[in-house]
């Protein structure tokens, strides 16, 4: 699914031969999808840093030794989630189960500002605000999917312990669920999401 | 998105998907130094050793449980037949690291360096049960590097403290 540039399979041999530059640039490539799995499970700045960079040297002590490149975003993102697990453990959080589905009430109503030149970044902004609302099992999902360099479905499936089966009708059911929050923010949304909440 | 190992979405799931990856990665894209530690963690990378992986983690394996975060975590380290087994106990803001090396080394010698991002941070001889122990140690990223007679030096896998 890469869009430009070398292929995960050359990069990774480089930079096992020691090519720093193509180390970069699979770092470059990488570095926001796994920011993104360590913010949904809604890591502080610094812990999601952590994060990152445990899994960016886990990946370089094992260069040379992953077995098939096409499966190397859902490796970077189990290991990123392994990672987030063993800080919230160690926060003492429960991680496991659960889906905290009571969160998907709250709401934040601030209105919108009135500028207009300012619309699409607070429409923009309104739709994080109720993004944000969603159980954090639909936020951890979507966080994945919205990525650029998304892996593979049965990659995600193992990356965030989920059947691959229940990865559509999740996806749907919080996609759903994020334009009711969005139909209740009593904002002006988009003609696509306004036509699907009805 | 359109590759084979996805499940089929409609146009309207797909637009917002789309939309809120361009809010993401404009409110909340990854800091640039976070990129950076990624790039610079390829000069920490160590070709003369082997690397003993980390096989077991008590944090892990009590994940899930409240309150079991409290006290001593366990973590195991294998390469080959070698293993590493640490413990790591909280004393006030630091950690009392201590660890052995199995199968001990017959001539009862043995150094273990504790390395940090930026470099060593310690280091400890093996007594004859091929014991160590690093007092008063940051929590943070480290990894332990250990150097036996006769045998290719062993590096574990990072953990953070």
């Amino acid at each position: 699914m890469s869009k430009t540039g070398s292929s995960v399979a050359d990069l990774l041999a480089r930079a096992d031969a020691g090519d720093q530059d193509a180390w970069n640039a699979l770092v470059d490539r990488y570095t926001n999808l796994l920011w993104s799995v360590a913010r949904a499970h809604r890591l502080s700045d610094a812990n999601a840093g952590d994060v990152v960079q445990t899994t960016w040297l886990r990946l370089v002590e094992n260069l040379g030794r992953i077995q098939d490149p096409e499966r190397l975003p859902g490796w970077l993102v189990t290991t990123t989630r392994r990672e987030c697990l063993r800080i919230l453990s160690r926060a003492g959080r429960e991680v496991l189960g659960g889906t905290d589905d009571a969160a998907l009430d709250v709401v934040d109503e601030r209105a919108p500002g009135l500028d207009t030149r300012l619309l699409t970044q607070e429409r923009d902004a309104a739709l994080w605000r109720c993004f944000e609302a969603l159980s954090e099992r639909c936020q951890r999902l979507l966080r994945v999917l919205m990525a650029a360099e998304a892996p593979a479905y049965a990659e995600v499936s193992a990356a965030l312990g989920m059947p691959i089966g229940s990865i559509g009708p999740t996806r749907m059911r919080c996609l759903d669920r994020l334009r009711q929050l969005t139909a209740g923010a009593d904002f002006a949304f988009g003609p696509e999401i306004e036509g699907s909440a009805r | 998105m359109n590759s084979p190992n996805s499940i089929p979405i409609s146009p309207a799931d797909q637009s917002l998907l789309e939309d809120l990856g361009q809010i993401a990665a404009e409110l909340d894209p990854a800091p640039p130094l976070v990129t950076e530690l990624g790039r610079t963690a390829f000069l920490m990378r160590r070709v003369d050793a082997e690397l003993a992986q980390l096989v077991a983690d008590s944090l892990l394996e009590t994940a899930g449980v409240r309150s079991a975060h409290s006290g001593t975590r366990l973590l195991s380290f294998e390469a080959g037949d070698l293993c590493v087994e640490v413990q790591v106990s909280p004393v006030g803001d630091q950690l009392l690291v201590l660890g052995q090396v199995a199968p001990s080394p017959s001539k009862g010698e043995g150094v273990v360096r504790l390395e940090g991002t930026g470099g060593a941070l310690d280091r400890a001889e093996l007594d004859d049960l091929g014991s160590f122990r690093f007092d008063a140690v940051r929590p943070g990223l480290a990894r332990l590097h250990v150097t036996l007679p006769d045998a290719q030096p062993v590096t574990t896998s990072w953990v953070t403290l």
